[in-house]
Protein backbone atom coordinates (compact mmCIF):
# COMPACT_ATOMS: atom_id res chain seq x y z
CA UNK A 1 0.00 0.00 0.00
CA UNK A 2 1.40 3.44 -1.06
CA UNK A 3 0.42 6.55 -0.70
CA UNK A 4 0.53 10.17 -0.73
CA UNK A 5 1.14 11.54 2.43
CA UNK A 6 -0.69 15.17 3.36
CA UNK A 7 -0.27 16.13 6.90
CA UNK A 8 -1.31 19.27 6.81
CA UNK A 9 0.05 22.88 8.74
CA UNK A 10 -1.21 21.58 12.47
CA UNK A 11 0.19 17.79 12.49
CA UNK A 12 3.90 19.36 10.91
CA UNK A 13 3.81 21.92 14.03
CA UNK A 14 1.71 21.74 17.45
CA UNK A 15 0.42 18.80 16.68
CA UNK A 16 3.47 16.71 15.57
CA UNK A 17 2.83 13.96 17.67
CA UNK A 18 0.21 12.95 15.27
CA UNK A 19 2.53 13.18 12.20
CA UNK A 20 4.80 10.85 14.20
CA UNK A 21 1.53 8.19 15.59
CA UNK A 22 1.10 8.15 12.14
CA UNK A 23 4.60 7.25 10.75
CA UNK A 24 4.83 4.49 13.20
CA UNK A 25 1.56 2.93 12.80
CA UNK A 26 1.96 3.23 8.48
CA UNK A 27 5.37 1.40 9.13
CA UNK A 28 4.26 -1.42 11.97
CA UNK A 29 0.97 -1.77 8.73
CA UNK A 30 3.85 -1.57 6.21
CA UNK A 31 1.98 0.87 4.18
CA UNK A 32 4.48 3.24 2.23
CA UNK A 33 3.96 7.24 3.17
CA UNK A 34 5.45 9.12 0.38
CA UNK A 35 5.99 12.75 1.25
CA UNK A 36 4.76 15.69 -0.35
CA UNK A 37 7.04 18.31 1.17
CA UNK A 38 6.52 20.98 -1.27
CA UNK A 39 2.55 20.88 -0.95
CA UNK A 40 0.65 23.84 0.70
CA UNK A 41 -1.90 24.26 3.23
CA UNK A 42 -5.35 23.35 1.73
CA UNK A 43 -6.63 26.91 3.01
CA UNK A 44 -8.45 25.30 6.10
CA UNK A 45 -11.77 27.09 5.20
CA UNK A 46 -9.92 30.76 5.70
CA UNK A 47 -8.43 30.98 1.99
CA UNK A 48 -11.34 30.07 -0.01
CA UNK A 49 -13.59 32.91 1.99
CA UNK A 50 -10.40 35.17 1.50
CA UNK A 51 -9.61 34.18 -2.24
CA UNK A 52 -11.30 31.07 -3.44
CA UNK A 53 -10.10 30.59 -6.53
CA UNK A 54 -6.01 29.98 -4.59
CA UNK A 55 -7.74 27.92 -2.60
CA UNK A 56 -8.38 25.59 -5.62
CA UNK A 57 -5.69 26.54 -7.49
CA UNK A 58 -3.40 25.40 -4.35
CA UNK A 59 -5.15 22.08 -4.01
CA UNK A 60 -5.46 21.15 -7.18
CA UNK A 61 -1.65 21.92 -7.37
CA UNK A 62 -1.45 19.49 -4.20
CA UNK A 63 -3.39 16.98 -6.36
CA UNK A 64 -1.25 17.00 -9.34
CA UNK A 65 1.70 16.05 -7.21
CA UNK A 66 -0.35 13.09 -5.76
CA UNK A 67 -1.25 12.52 -9.39
CA UNK A 68 3.10 12.71 -10.71
CA UNK A 69 2.85 9.68 -8.43
CA UNK A 70 0.02 7.67 -9.63
CA UNK A 71 -1.09 7.68 -5.84
CA UNK A 72 -3.70 8.26 -3.45
CA UNK A 73 -3.68 11.42 -1.40
CA UNK A 74 -3.77 10.22 2.67
CA UNK A 75 -4.54 13.13 5.08
CA UNK A 76 -4.61 12.37 8.83
CA UNK A 77 -7.45 15.98 9.50
CA UNK A 78 -10.64 16.51 9.24
CA UNK A 79 -10.05 19.95 8.03
CA UNK A 80 -7.70 19.45 5.63
CA UNK A 81 -9.84 16.30 4.30
CA UNK A 82 -13.24 18.11 3.82
CA UNK A 83 -10.67 20.55 1.85
CA UNK A 84 -9.02 18.55 -0.16
CA UNK A 85 -11.79 16.67 -1.37
CA UNK A 86 -13.90 18.88 -2.16
CA UNK A 87 -11.56 20.63 -4.24
CA UNK A 88 -10.90 16.78 -5.83
CA UNK A 89 -14.60 17.16 -6.55
CA UNK A 90 -14.88 20.47 -7.92
CA UNK A 91 -11.93 19.92 -10.78
CA UNK A 92 -13.82 16.72 -11.87
CA UNK A 93 -15.66 19.66 -13.73
CA UNK A 94 -13.91 19.92 -17.42
CA UNK A 95 -14.96 22.99 -17.35
CA UNK A 96 -13.70 23.98 -13.48
CA UNK A 97 -10.05 22.17 -14.29
CA UNK A 98 -9.84 23.83 -17.71
CA UNK A 99 -9.67 26.93 -15.66
CA UNK A 100 -7.99 26.02 -12.77
CA UNK A 101 -5.17 24.71 -14.92
CA UNK A 102 -4.86 27.76 -17.03
CA UNK A 103 -3.66 29.15 -13.53
CA UNK A 104 -1.35 26.41 -12.57
CA UNK A 105 0.11 26.38 -16.18
CA UNK A 106 2.11 29.16 -14.93
CA UNK A 107 3.91 26.96 -12.38
CA UNK A 108 4.39 24.43 -15.14
CA UNK A 109 2.22 22.02 -13.26
CA UNK A 110 -1.40 20.02 -14.69
CA UNK A 111 -4.22 18.16 -13.00
CA UNK A 112 -6.03 15.82 -14.76
CA UNK A 113 -8.68 14.79 -12.10
CA UNK A 114 -9.10 11.35 -10.63
CA UNK A 115 -6.74 11.29 -7.28
CA UNK A 116 -9.03 10.22 -4.66
CA UNK A 117 -8.35 11.54 -1.19
CA UNK A 118 -8.76 9.87 2.07
CA UNK A 119 -8.49 9.92 5.74
CA UNK A 120 -6.09 7.51 7.59
CA UNK A 121 -9.50 6.08 9.81
CA UNK A 122 -11.00 5.21 6.49
CA UNK A 123 -7.41 3.69 4.79
CA UNK A 124 -7.42 2.00 8.15
CA UNK A 125 -10.78 0.46 8.48
CA UNK A 126 -11.02 -0.22 4.28
CA UNK A 127 -7.61 -0.53 2.94
CA UNK A 128 -6.12 -2.46 5.84
CA UNK A 129 -9.24 -4.14 7.18
CA UNK A 130 -10.11 -5.67 10.92
CA UNK A 131 -8.34 -8.42 9.91
CA UNK A 132 -5.18 -7.45 9.65
CA UNK A 133 -5.65 -4.59 12.31
CA UNK A 134 -6.57 -7.64 14.62
CA UNK A 135 -3.32 -9.34 13.66
CA UNK A 136 -1.39 -6.19 14.55
CA UNK A 137 -2.94 -5.08 17.92
CA UNK A 138 -0.29 -6.82 20.16
CA UNK A 139 -1.65 -5.15 23.39
CA UNK A 140 -5.57 -5.11 22.95
CA UNK A 141 -7.09 -2.06 24.53
CA UNK A 142 -8.94 -4.47 27.52
CA UNK A 143 -12.15 -3.44 27.29
CA UNK A 144 -10.85 -0.08 27.42
CA UNK A 145 -14.02 2.74 27.51
CA UNK A 146 -13.02 5.29 24.18
CA UNK A 147 -15.42 8.20 23.32
CA UNK A 148 -15.04 8.64 19.62
CA UNK A 149 -14.90 12.54 19.12
CA UNK A 150 -15.20 13.03 15.10
CA UNK A 151 -15.33 16.88 14.40
CA UNK A 152 -17.69 18.10 11.58
CA UNK A 153 -15.54 17.96 8.76
CA UNK A 154 -14.73 14.58 8.37
CA UNK A 155 -18.49 14.21 8.56
CA UNK A 156 -18.90 16.51 6.10
CA UNK A 157 -16.34 15.69 3.65
CA UNK A 158 -18.14 14.95 -0.43
CA UNK A 159 -17.82 11.21 -0.28
CA UNK A 160 -17.88 11.10 3.72
CA UNK A 161 -21.15 9.16 2.87
CA UNK A 162 -20.06 6.93 0.86
CA UNK A 163 -17.78 5.51 4.11
CA UNK A 164 -20.18 6.58 6.65
CA UNK A 165 -23.34 8.09 8.40
CA UNK A 166 -22.62 11.61 8.34
CA UNK A 167 -25.59 11.46 11.76
CA UNK A 168 -25.14 8.30 12.96
CA UNK A 169 -21.37 7.47 12.26
CA UNK A 170 -19.49 4.20 13.23
CA UNK A 171 -15.53 4.34 12.02
CA UNK A 172 -14.11 5.40 15.17
CA UNK A 173 -16.00 3.08 17.13
CA UNK A 174 -15.98 0.20 14.80
CA UNK A 175 -11.84 0.53 14.56
CA UNK A 176 -11.95 0.51 18.74
CA UNK A 177 -14.30 -2.59 18.89
CA UNK A 178 -11.38 -4.29 16.58
CA UNK A 179 -8.91 -2.99 19.07
CA UNK A 180 -10.08 -4.20 21.54
CA UNK A 181 -11.49 -1.42 22.96
CA UNK A 182 -15.11 -0.52 24.68
CA UNK A 183 -17.30 2.02 22.52
CA UNK A 184 -18.50 4.66 24.85
CA UNK A 185 -22.39 5.93 23.64
CA UNK A 186 -22.72 9.79 23.77
CA UNK A 187 -24.49 12.06 21.70
CA UNK A 188 -21.57 14.90 21.50
CA UNK A 189 -19.30 12.46 19.32
CA UNK A 190 -20.48 13.97 16.45
CA UNK A 191 -20.83 17.42 18.07
CA UNK A 192 -18.42 20.47 16.91
CA UNK A 193 -15.03 21.73 19.09
CA UNK A 194 -15.47 25.04 17.88
CA UNK A 195 -11.90 25.24 16.43
CA UNK A 196 -12.78 27.48 13.97
CA UNK A 197 -13.67 29.98 16.20
CA UNK A 198 -10.88 29.60 18.55
CA UNK A 199 -9.93 32.63 17.89
CA UNK A 200 -12.22 35.16 17.09
CA UNK A 201 -14.93 33.31 19.92
CA UNK A 202 -12.78 32.24 22.19
CA UNK A 203 -15.81 31.80 24.57
CA UNK A 204 -17.62 29.70 22.07
CA UNK A 205 -15.03 27.42 21.31
CA UNK A 206 -14.56 26.26 25.10
CA UNK A 207 -18.14 26.11 26.22
CA UNK A 208 -18.72 23.84 22.74
CA UNK A 209 -15.64 21.79 24.02
CA UNK A 210 -17.20 21.30 27.77
CA UNK A 211 -20.11 19.87 26.58
CA UNK A 212 -18.88 17.53 25.08
CA UNK A 213 -15.83 16.44 27.36
CA UNK A 214 -18.66 16.72 30.17
CA UNK A 215 -20.94 14.56 28.53
CA UNK A 216 -17.87 11.83 27.70
CA UNK A 217 -17.31 11.72 31.14
CA UNK A 218 -20.14 11.60 32.21
CA UNK A 219 -21.34 8.78 30.09
CA UNK A 220 -17.87 6.93 31.98
CA UNK A 221 -15.18 7.42 28.77
CA UNK A 222 -11.58 7.18 30.06
CA UNK A 223 -10.65 8.37 26.93
CA UNK A 224 -11.18 10.42 23.67
CA UNK A 225 -10.09 9.11 20.07
CA UNK A 226 -10.29 12.29 17.31
CA UNK A 227 -9.58 11.88 13.86
CA UNK A 228 -8.60 15.84 13.45
CA UNK A 229 -5.57 17.59 15.22
CA UNK A 230 -7.31 20.84 15.29
CA UNK A 231 -10.61 19.24 17.77
CA UNK A 232 -7.42 17.78 19.37
CA UNK A 233 -6.10 21.37 19.73
CA UNK A 234 -9.45 22.48 21.88
CA UNK A 235 -10.14 19.23 23.59
CA UNK A 236 -6.32 18.24 25.11
CA UNK A 237 -4.91 21.94 25.25
CA UNK A 238 -7.59 24.57 25.99
CA UNK A 239 -9.29 21.92 28.03
CA UNK A 240 -8.37 23.13 31.42
CA UNK A 241 -9.90 26.22 30.38
CA UNK A 242 -12.67 24.94 29.10
CA UNK A 243 -13.43 23.10 31.93
CA UNK A 244 -13.32 26.54 34.01
CA UNK A 245 -16.19 28.09 31.76
CA UNK A 246 -18.66 25.20 33.16
CA UNK A 247 -16.63 24.85 36.99
CA UNK A 248 -16.20 21.10 36.49
CA UNK A 249 -13.00 19.22 36.10
CA UNK A 250 -12.48 16.72 33.07
CA UNK A 251 -8.97 14.80 33.07
CA UNK A 252 -9.82 13.51 29.89
CA UNK A 253 -6.75 12.26 28.38
CA UNK A 254 -7.52 12.94 24.18
CA UNK A 255 -6.01 10.68 21.86
CA UNK A 256 -5.35 10.86 18.11
CA UNK A 257 -6.88 8.34 15.86
CA UNK A 258 -3.70 7.38 15.19
CA UNK A 259 -2.16 7.21 18.56
CA UNK A 260 -4.91 4.77 19.55
CA UNK A 261 -3.79 2.33 17.20
CA UNK A 262 -0.48 2.48 17.59
CA UNK A 263 -0.78 1.68 21.26
CA UNK A 264 -3.06 -1.28 20.68
CA UNK A 265 -0.10 -2.44 18.71
CA UNK A 266 2.52 -2.04 21.30
CA UNK A 267 4.54 0.95 19.70
CA UNK A 268 6.29 2.63 22.19
CA UNK A 269 4.44 5.72 23.74
CA UNK A 270 7.30 7.28 23.97
CA UNK A 271 7.50 7.30 19.96
CA UNK A 272 3.81 8.01 19.55
CA UNK A 273 3.98 11.75 20.92
CA UNK A 274 2.22 10.78 24.05
CA UNK A 275 4.15 13.19 26.22
CA UNK A 276 3.63 16.42 23.79
CA UNK A 277 -0.19 16.41 25.48
CA UNK A 278 -1.59 18.72 27.65
CA UNK A 279 -3.88 16.60 29.52
CA UNK A 280 -1.75 13.65 30.73
CA UNK A 281 -2.16 10.45 29.12
CA UNK A 282 -0.36 8.31 31.52
CA UNK A 283 -3.80 7.08 33.45
CA UNK A 284 -4.45 5.34 30.06
CA UNK A 285 -1.22 3.88 29.36
CA UNK A 286 -1.01 2.86 33.30
CA UNK A 287 -4.27 1.16 32.79
CA UNK A 288 -3.21 -0.50 30.20
CA UNK A 289 -0.06 -2.29 31.49
CA UNK A 290 -1.79 -3.03 34.53
CA UNK A 291 -3.78 -5.23 32.03
CA UNK A 292 -6.95 -4.72 34.43
CA UNK A 293 -9.21 -1.33 33.26
CA UNK A 294 -11.02 -0.41 36.43
CA UNK A 295 -14.86 -0.66 35.37
CA UNK A 296 -17.22 2.52 35.87
CA UNK B 1 -30.45 40.97 21.36
CA UNK B 2 -33.31 43.87 21.02
CA UNK B 3 -32.27 45.33 17.69
CA UNK B 4 -32.94 48.42 16.87
CA UNK B 5 -34.70 49.75 13.89
CA UNK B 6 -32.25 49.86 10.41
CA UNK B 7 -33.33 50.40 7.21
CA UNK B 8 -32.60 48.94 3.57
CA UNK B 9 -29.83 50.33 2.31
CA UNK B 10 -29.15 47.91 -0.69
CA UNK B 11 -32.60 46.56 -2.28
CA UNK B 12 -29.88 44.44 -5.01
CA UNK B 13 -27.94 43.12 -1.88
CA UNK B 14 -28.96 39.43 -2.12
CA UNK B 15 -28.00 39.94 -6.11
CA UNK B 16 -24.46 40.42 -4.74
CA UNK B 17 -24.46 37.91 -2.33
CA UNK B 18 -25.62 35.27 -4.87
CA UNK B 19 -23.12 36.53 -7.13
CA UNK B 20 -20.03 35.64 -4.61
CA UNK B 21 -19.07 32.25 -4.33
CA UNK B 22 -21.06 29.69 -1.93
CA UNK B 23 -24.13 32.36 -2.29
CA UNK B 24 -26.14 31.21 -5.42
CA UNK B 25 -28.77 29.62 -3.62
CA UNK B 26 -29.61 32.39 -1.56
CA UNK B 27 -32.86 33.30 -3.35
CA UNK B 28 -34.99 29.63 -2.69
CA UNK B 29 -34.71 30.00 1.39
CA UNK B 30 -38.11 29.61 2.42
CA UNK B 31 -37.07 30.37 5.84
CA UNK B 32 -38.46 27.17 7.81
CA UNK B 33 -35.15 27.96 10.18
CA UNK B 34 -33.75 23.76 10.17
CA UNK B 35 -30.26 25.89 9.58
CA UNK B 36 -30.75 27.44 12.95
CA UNK B 37 -32.22 24.78 14.79
CA UNK B 38 -29.20 22.66 14.04
CA UNK B 39 -26.77 25.34 14.85
CA UNK B 40 -24.53 24.84 17.77
CA UNK B 41 -23.13 28.22 17.78
CA UNK B 42 -27.06 29.44 17.83
CA UNK B 43 -27.11 27.23 20.78
CA UNK B 44 -24.68 29.18 22.73
CA UNK B 45 -25.55 33.10 21.35
CA UNK B 46 -28.77 33.61 19.64
CA UNK B 47 -27.43 36.76 18.04
CA UNK B 48 -26.08 34.43 15.47
CA UNK B 49 -29.15 32.98 13.80
CA UNK B 50 -27.95 31.32 10.06
CA UNK B 51 -31.68 32.08 8.48
CA UNK B 52 -32.18 35.61 9.82
CA UNK B 53 -29.01 36.30 8.08
CA UNK B 54 -30.46 35.25 4.78
CA UNK B 55 -34.09 36.85 6.05
CA UNK B 56 -31.56 40.15 6.39
CA UNK B 57 -29.25 39.78 3.03
CA UNK B 58 -32.82 39.26 1.07
CA UNK B 59 -34.26 42.43 2.95
CA UNK B 60 -31.30 44.89 2.04
CA UNK B 61 -29.69 45.94 5.25
CA UNK B 62 -26.39 46.12 3.68
CA UNK B 63 -24.34 47.97 6.06
CA UNK B 64 -26.54 46.18 9.05
CA UNK B 65 -24.94 42.83 7.73
CA UNK B 66 -21.77 43.28 6.68
CA UNK B 67 -20.84 44.97 9.66
CA UNK B 68 -22.07 43.00 12.01
CA UNK B 69 -19.34 40.87 14.12
CA UNK B 70 -21.43 38.00 14.29
CA UNK B 71 -20.91 36.98 10.56
CA UNK B 72 -17.44 35.66 11.64
CA UNK B 73 -18.94 33.26 14.84
CA UNK B 74 -19.56 30.89 12.38
CA UNK B 75 -17.84 27.63 13.42
CA UNK B 76 -17.87 26.18 9.75
CA UNK B 77 -19.20 23.27 11.10
CA UNK B 78 -21.62 22.86 7.63
CA UNK B 79 -24.62 21.26 10.06
CA UNK B 80 -26.89 23.92 8.18
CA UNK B 81 -25.51 22.75 5.32
CA UNK B 82 -26.34 18.83 5.48
CA UNK B 83 -29.71 19.53 6.80
CA UNK B 84 -31.25 22.56 4.38
CA UNK B 85 -33.74 20.62 2.82
CA UNK B 86 -33.84 23.11 -0.34
CA UNK B 87 -29.67 22.73 -0.67
CA UNK B 88 -29.31 26.75 0.46
CA UNK B 89 -26.33 26.08 1.44
CA UNK B 90 -27.13 28.75 4.48
CA UNK B 91 -23.38 28.74 5.79
CA UNK B 92 -21.87 28.66 2.05
CA UNK B 93 -24.19 32.11 1.94
CA UNK B 94 -22.38 33.39 5.15
CA UNK B 95 -18.78 32.58 3.52
CA UNK B 96 -20.57 34.47 0.51
CA UNK B 97 -20.93 37.30 2.79
CA UNK B 98 -17.79 37.02 4.61
CA UNK B 99 -15.87 37.27 1.50
CA UNK B 100 -17.69 40.25 0.46
CA UNK B 101 -16.69 41.99 3.65
CA UNK B 102 -13.52 41.18 3.19
CA UNK B 103 -13.00 41.83 -0.49
CA UNK B 104 -13.98 45.75 0.71
CA UNK B 105 -11.31 45.54 3.87
CA UNK B 106 -13.62 45.16 6.57
CA UNK B 107 -12.16 45.29 10.24
CA UNK B 108 -12.54 43.33 12.78
CA UNK B 109 -11.41 40.19 15.00
CA UNK B 110 -13.06 37.76 12.37
CA UNK B 111 -11.88 39.31 9.25
CA UNK B 112 -8.09 40.20 10.92
CA UNK B 113 -8.02 36.61 11.52
CA UNK B 114 -8.33 35.43 8.03
CA UNK B 115 -6.46 38.08 6.52
CA UNK B 116 -3.31 36.86 8.58
CA UNK B 117 -4.39 32.94 7.56
CA UNK B 118 -4.16 34.45 3.89
CA UNK B 119 -0.88 36.23 4.49
CA UNK B 120 0.81 33.30 6.25
CA UNK B 121 -0.09 30.69 4.07
CA UNK B 122 1.45 33.17 0.98
CA UNK B 123 4.11 34.36 2.70
CA UNK B 124 5.37 30.31 3.69
CA UNK B 125 3.04 28.17 1.42
CA UNK B 126 2.10 26.77 4.95
CA UNK B 127 0.73 28.26 8.28
CA UNK B 128 2.97 29.28 10.40
CA UNK B 129 0.92 28.53 13.71
CA UNK B 130 2.74 30.49 15.90
CA UNK B 131 2.75 33.65 13.76
CA UNK B 132 -0.80 33.51 12.79
CA UNK B 133 -1.99 33.16 16.62
CA UNK B 134 -0.27 36.35 17.43
CA UNK B 135 -0.90 38.44 14.85
CA UNK B 136 -4.91 37.55 15.43
CA UNK B 137 -5.64 37.47 18.94
CA UNK B 138 -2.89 40.80 19.17
CA UNK B 139 -0.45 40.67 22.46
CA UNK B 140 -3.68 41.81 24.54
CA UNK B 141 -5.34 38.32 23.39
CA UNK B 142 -2.04 36.61 24.18
CA UNK B 143 -1.87 37.83 27.68
CA UNK B 144 -5.21 36.63 28.24
CA UNK B 145 -4.33 32.99 27.11
CA UNK B 146 -2.45 33.16 30.55
CA UNK B 147 -0.69 29.86 31.46
CA UNK B 148 -1.91 28.17 28.18
CA UNK B 149 1.27 29.56 26.43
CA UNK B 150 3.59 28.19 29.29
CA UNK B 151 2.06 25.01 29.42
CA UNK B 152 2.24 24.19 25.71
CA UNK B 153 5.97 25.54 25.72
CA UNK B 154 6.68 23.08 28.63
CA UNK B 155 5.30 19.75 26.92
CA UNK B 156 7.43 20.53 23.91
CA UNK B 157 3.70 21.42 22.69
CA UNK B 158 4.11 25.11 21.50
CA UNK B 159 4.32 25.79 17.77
CA UNK B 160 7.39 26.20 16.42
CA UNK B 161 8.62 30.24 16.73
CA UNK B 162 11.11 29.49 13.34
CA UNK B 163 9.32 27.92 10.25
CA UNK B 164 11.10 27.88 7.15
CA UNK B 165 8.69 28.39 4.20
CA UNK B 166 8.67 25.66 1.92
CA UNK B 167 11.32 25.50 -1.14
CA UNK B 168 8.19 26.07 -4.03
CA UNK B 169 6.62 29.12 -2.04
CA UNK B 170 7.62 31.11 -5.09
CA UNK B 171 5.29 28.64 -7.19
CA UNK B 172 2.82 29.57 -4.17
CA UNK B 173 2.79 33.39 -4.53
CA UNK B 174 2.85 32.72 -8.46
CA UNK B 175 -0.87 31.40 -8.29
CA UNK B 176 -1.95 34.23 -5.65
CA UNK B 177 -0.76 36.47 -8.31
CA UNK B 178 -2.26 34.66 -10.86
CA UNK B 179 -5.68 34.70 -9.49
CA UNK B 180 -5.59 38.88 -8.59
CA UNK B 181 -4.43 39.59 -12.19
CA UNK B 182 -7.40 37.08 -13.57
CA UNK B 183 -10.56 39.14 -14.51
Amino acid sequence: MRYAYFPGCVALDSCRELDAATRAVAQELEIELVDLPEAACCGAGNLQESSPDTALALNARTLSMAQAGGLDLLTVCGTCQLYLSGAARQLEDPGTRDRINGLLARTGRRYDGGVRVKHFLQVLLQDVGPRKLTAHARRPLLDLPVGAFYGCHLLRAPGATAFEDPEDPKGIERLVEILGGRPVAYSHRTACCGFHVLTTREDLALRMAAEGLGEAKGQGAHVLATPCPLCHLVLDAYQRKAARTSGERFDMPVLHVSQLVGLAFGIDPVRLGLKRHLVSVKPVVRELEDGEVVKA
Amino acid sequence: MVRTAVRPDSPTFWKEVAAAPGGAALATCIQCNTCTSSCPVEALDTDFNVRQFIARIRLGLREDVLSDEAIWACARCYACVAHCPKDVRPGDVLEAVRHIALREGRSGPGARHTRVFADSVRRNGRIHEARVTFASLGLRGLLRQGSLPVRMLLRGKAPALRRHPIKSVAEVQTLFRAVEESP
